[in-house]
């Protein structure tokens, strides 16, 4: 276990770089508000609101995306035209007047794609969709039109629950059409008034929603801290609700898997230790997890080599790893049962298109090894290795990264915001897509660069986006670490790689099936790379051709002998 | 330069200023050196050094006169010297607090708390109202052994049928087409928002299958990170130029879209008027928004304005508010099936300067000369109300929303609405289905809507009025209720007697919907069946069905319980 529970975020940042970060926003608020100023003395057309009505905007955000966002605006939802797998076509816009307006200029680039949440790589399958998705699509029609408890629920979609609930070992499951509305519109049905919920500081705004539209008493932990959760809980359960001191009626605790912002894994093991100590119930969201993490991409519970009947509300998205859309809960019958008649996501909601129901029983299938193949593991175990392996060569190179090794989110830590759309800036003019990350989605000092990996991604993939880090960093100056932390940091890694490699272990013994798992061929590993390749080199579009980073990036290749490409042209 | 000299110079004049202490010195000073120190000194120096040399050249005289001894001056001193003295006493006081009591637990009395509480069950248990309800529904409701009957009352008081009982739910085993293939039988739909036949529509589903093929499913991201694909801006101009609104924004999910775009404008503070049979979903988004609410009762113009009219009562005579108020009406009702007079509620809307949402959810594609839903039907633009919402997933036959507004509202959404911010995008052949249908909406209006009105009237007339059951429905819209007019004795039963009622009727060769409602529905409707008519359902289809629903409802009702009832 990572002993991260009592370090905050903060601190590792550099005095001198927290300065700065607090300056240049002060300077820029500072600036905002001038313009501002001058602009309610000379346009005061622009700043008028109808008579008789409030201003219909608050005035900090609309500040904040008037005077800061849209300087930087051009770093976020980029236009794509391609599908998210490793490589995206970029569609290229001119900034107009400072970001007042983007537009789309018609010129294509072609990047790597360290962006998607194309953790299994099943967002571009050969072939666009299996056929069988297709075919789905013929039979079943775009969507059914309907709600998933009454009329919308197809054939597929009960496939689909028994093949989740199998791969989960779990008695049931449901799907929902929506990874949010699946948190938002479940946990309600969960708890109510009277109810408490201990919920993880940094969870994702999802797990917000539905518990605030419960209507259950909220308390939060600090982030993976179940010392902190512990002595919350014990206060709470002794002084009882708020005012009138009854009992409380339950209590739910609610996690996540990965962090999405900062790729930390959820100390499953402690929580659970927690939970059964103090009868509560949890809720696990392994929307990034599941697919990505444990042997046989079965999530967090066989990360910690935790039985899933443990948790007691188990969810997760297809968004991720399944590169498809919706979430699902898994549990016992009755709770099942339970959700589908008394939520209002299975009540009211639309269900999930039978076509997505069925690309995600296909990746399912694959990932389970139900399709006689071994392409759904070796898929898991490259996405484990793309992510130790990237993530060490980082930490290498002294770039601040936070989370554990072997999450495939890896937040890069850039701090003063002109850092944000700098690194987004310069990454992207040397063919690499990748997301930056500011406040308010972060606290104020904590601007970073998020790094999401895929199986779909090769070795000569990653190098040439480890080469080009290094340049930015370079450029940019956010190598923040010494030498004395890389080494201590490396240290710490391969302390933690260790522990779970040997619970891995015990878990090959107890459990035999999966004991060819974590040897792959290393020649299967370099076959989806020549057509990924292929199109690198060659093109795809005419528009390719004015790809500004195509000569470098052969340059890099071919100073590089030793590569896979060069034996195999 | 000049900003670096001047600390020095100040300093120096510090210098000084210790090193003439002595009146002589300081008097000299003044008298003979002051224009040559106005001359070398920065402003701000010369004010501080003025000030000193003042304060030492009084208190120099105080001490003078005070030897030369004046008892008077003693005097003076003596209530400086107090007030000094009072003035360093109040300013190191501590504040005043009063005491708190706080009995502190002991961590044994906390691990004897703990210990003794006992948590209800994740899963309300429900075994037995299921078995009470099957014994009701099997002995016809009449003999009730008096512990089935304590048994019904304890459940009554418990509210434990507050949770409908779990079904068995008909899975569709085809698309939602006339006839479809519901668990493993071919019946009349009648029980899918398909209203305009595109989820099955050929060159729609052409057009899908080449964006998967391109596309992939999913698109693996929110649309701020990479997954704002070409098809979803193609969807959105789409969206725009159709609805005749400025901006549009594509959500992934129908429901998700009034649920975030409602907390994303009204804080709390802020006063939101709504209809009370507003969909469930716009309940969450004002629950979200914590903005103060005020009901009226479904479709009740007079209550509305006498609503509006009470607010704006208060409001100061400059007519500077800043209060949001909005007003939230859904075009045809999801649960009565009935239309709003958005001509009215348009009106007292300007009169009153609030804001509008109106949800076309079920309007959209139904309603209006081109089908731009309700508004268009009163001869209303877009631009009337200030943001119109609606779920893709009925007549457009997708699986998605959209919110219509002005750019600034639009812009506003994509960083500060939650379903639209922190969800992954709509999978990219699901916006080119929405796209699609649009297009074919467009160009062919006419037909498909005059064939869906055409149709609404055949089955309504086909159907007529039925005997102990209530119609429910607008002359145009293509939803049709069916309730009971007597009620059962409790609303479980009720429900489930229109479950099996909906058996029966897939076993008659009918497949209807039996929409759930939750007991914490602001509005619970009692529980109905729900038909849905199509713009691709034949006249005889629409006869067929109508005639077989009036049988076995008749049956039903004369049997009195379902379970009576054997086909």
């Amino acid at each position: 276990m990572k002993n991260n529970s009592s370090k905050s975020l903060y601190d590792r940042i550099p005095y001198i770089v927290a300065l700065t970060t607090y300056f240049s926003y002060a300077i820029v608020i500072c600036f905002g508000h001038l313009k501002d100023f001058i602009g309610k003395l000379f346009r005061r057309e622009k700043f008028l609101v109808p008579k008789g009505y409030a201003r219909l905007l608050s005035d900090f955000e609309d500040f904040y995306t008037r005077r800061l966002y849209s300087r930087i605006r051009d770093c976020w939802s980029r236009p794509v035209c391609s599908a998210p797998g490793a490589y995206i076509d970029v569609m290229l816009r001119d900034v107009i007047n400072y970001g007042e307006e983007l537009r789309i200029n018609g010129k294509i680039k072609r990047c790597l794609n360290l962006g998607s949440y194309n953790y299994l790589g099943y967002a571009d399958v050969p072939g666009g969709v299996d056929d069988q998705v297709l075919r789905a699509l013929d039979k079943y029609g775009i969507a059914s039109c309907g709600t998933p408890n009454d009329t919308g629920y197809t054939d597929v979609h009960a496939r689909l629950e028994s093949l989740v609930a199998e791969f989960l070992h779990q008695p049931a499951a449901l799907v929902m059409g929506m990874g949010f509305a699946t948190n938002a519109q479940i946990i309600p049905c969960l708890v109510g008034p009277g109810c408490l919920i201990f919920s993880d500081e940094l969870n994702h705004a999802s797990i917000v929603v539905g518990a605030r539209a419960s209507g259950a008493k909220i308390k939060i932990f600090r982030h993976n801290n179940a010392r902190d959760l512990e002595r919350q809980l014990r206060l709470c359960i002794a002084e009882g609700q708020p005012r009138t001191h009854r009992p409380w009626k339950k209590i739910l605790i609610i996690v996540e898997g990965i962090y999405s912002m900062e790729g930390e894994i959820c100390p499953l093991e402690e929580i659970i230790r927690v939970k059964q100590k103090y009868k509560c119930y949890l809720f696990l969201d392994e929307a990034h997890s599941i697919g990505a993490l444990g042997a046989t991409g079965r999530g967090v519970p066989e990360y910690w080599n935790i039985s899933h009947s443990e948790v007691d509300i188990l969810m997760g998205t297809f968004t991720k790893s399944f590169g498809a859309v919706g979430g699902y809960i898994a549990g016992s019958r009755e709770l099942i049962d339970h959700i589908r008649n008394g939520s209002p996501g299975c009540l009211y909601s639309s269900s999930m298109s039978s076509v997505c129901a069925q690309h995600i029983l296909f990746a399912l299938e694959q990932v389970m090894g139900k399709d006689k193949t071994n392409i759904g593991r070796e898929k898991i175990v490259r996405l484990r290795e793309n992510s130790i392996m990237f993530r060490r060569r980082l930490i290498e190179l002294g770039i601040q990264v936070y989370g554990d090794p072997g999450s495939p989110v890896i937040p890069i830590m850039l701090y003063p915001p002109a850092k944000i759309a700098a690194f987004s800036r310069e990454c992207l003019a040397r063919g690499l897509a990748v997301v930056v990350v500011g406040f308010p989605a972060t606290p104020l000092l904590l601007s970073r660069a998020r790094i999401c990996l895929s199986a779909a991604h090769t070795k000569e993939d990653l190098e040439y986006a480890l080469h080009v880090i290094e340049q930015v960093a370079e450029l940019i100056q956010i190598k923040y670490n010494s030498k004395k932390m890389i080494e201590m940091q490396l240290e710490e890694e391969e302390q933690i790689l260790k522990a779970a490699e040997e619970r891995r272990q015990k878990n090959t013994t107890s459990n035999n099936v999966n004991g060819q798992v974590t040897k792959v061929e290393e020649n299967t590993r370099f076959q989806s790379f020549l057509p990924s390749c292929h199109q690198v080199l060659h093109g795809k579009t005419t528009e390719m051709l004015d790809i500004q980073w195509l000569p470098n990036h052969m340059e890099y290749h071919h100073n590089r002998p030793r590569l896979a490409i060069d034996s195999s042209y | 330069m000049a900003a670096s000299r001047a600390p020095t110079q100040w300093l120096s004049s510090f210098g000084k200023l210790t090193k003439f202490r002595t009146r002589r010195l300081l008097l000299s000073q003044m008298e003979n050196d002051s224009t040559s120190i106005q001359s070398t000194l920065p402003s701000f120096s010369q004010l501080v050094y003025d000030i000193w040399t003042r304060l030492l050249v009084y208190l120099d005289t105080y001490w003078q006169l005070l030897k030369q001894g004046q008892s008077d001056l003693w005097f003076h001193l003596g209530v400086e010297v107090f007030f000094i003295i009072i003035i360093l006493y109040l300013w190191f006081q501590k504040s005043y607090e009063p005491k708190r009591r706080r009995d502190k637990l002991t961590e044994k009395e906390i691990d004897n708390l703990v210990h003794e509480w006992k948590p209800e069950p994740l899963v309300p248990k429900r075994q037995l109202s299921r078995r009470v309800r099957d014994y009701l529904l099997d002995n016809e409701l009449k003999t009730l052994p008096t512990e089935v009957e304590q048994l019904l009352l304890a459940e009554y008081y418990e509210r434990e049928s507050y949770l409908p009982s779990p079904r068995e739910v008909l899975s569709l085993q085809s698309a939602p087409t006339a006839h479809c293939i519901v668990n493993g039988k071919k019946v009349i739909n009648l029980g899918t928002c398909n209203f305009l036949g595109f989820a099955e529509d050929d060159s729609i589903k052409q057009a899908c299958a080449e964006v998967l093929k391109r596309y992939g499913c999913g698109s693996c991201g929110p649309r701020g990170f990479y997954g704002n694909l070409d098809v979803h801006i193609e969807a959105e101009q789409k969206i725009a130029e159709f609805m005749k609104a400025p901006a549009a924004v594509l959500y992934s999910f129908g429901s998700a879209t009034c649920s975030s775009v409602i907390p994303a404008f009204s804080k709390r503070g802020d006063l939101i008027i709504c209809d009370e049979a507003a969909s469930y979903f716009i309940q969450t988004g004002i629950a979200l928004s914590r903005a103060s609410v005020r009901w009226f009762p479904h479709n009740d113009m007079t209550t509305l304005e006498k609503l509006l009219a009470e607010t704006v009562s208060n409001d100061p005579i400059s007519g500077k508010v800043t209060q949001r108020r909005f007003i939230i009406v859904e075009g045809i009702s999801s649960k009565f099936a009935d239309v709003t007079p958005l001509d009215k509620v348009v009106e007292l809307k300007n009169q009153y300067r609030f804001r509008l949402i109106v949800d076309e959810s079920y309007s959209l594609g139904v309603l209006g000369k081109t089908g731009r839903g309700a508004l268009e039907h009163f001869g209303l633009e877009t631009t009337d109300a200030d943001i119109v919402l609606a779920d893709l997933g009925n007549a457009i036959a997708t699986v998605g929303g959209f919110c219509c507004s002005s750019e600034e509202v639009a812009n506003h959404q994509r960083l500060s609405s939650a379903g639209y911010c922190f969800s992954a995008s709509q999978p990219p052949f699901l916006a080119k289905a929405c796209t699609a249908a649009l297009n074919k909406l467009q160009n062919e209006y006419s037909s498909r809507l005059a064939q869906l009105r055409e149709n609404i009237q055949c089955f309504q007339s086909a159907l007529g009025t039925l005997e102990g059951v209530r119609v429910v429905g607008h002359p145009e819209s293509p939803l049709i209720f069916l309730r009971l007019e007597k009620s059962l004795a409790s609303y479980a039963m009720e429900e489930q007697w229109m479950i099996k009622l909906q058996e029966a009727l897939w076993s008659e060769g009918v497949f209807v919907s039996v929409p759930q409602y939750l007991a914490n529905d602001h509005v619970r409707p009692s529980p109905g069946l729900r038909l849905c008519i199509s713009s691709n359902h034949s006249p005889k289809i629409l006869k067929t069905a109508a005639e077989k629903i009036r049988k076995t409802v008749s049956k039903f009702l004369v049997a009195g319980s379902p379970k009576k009832y054997c086909p």
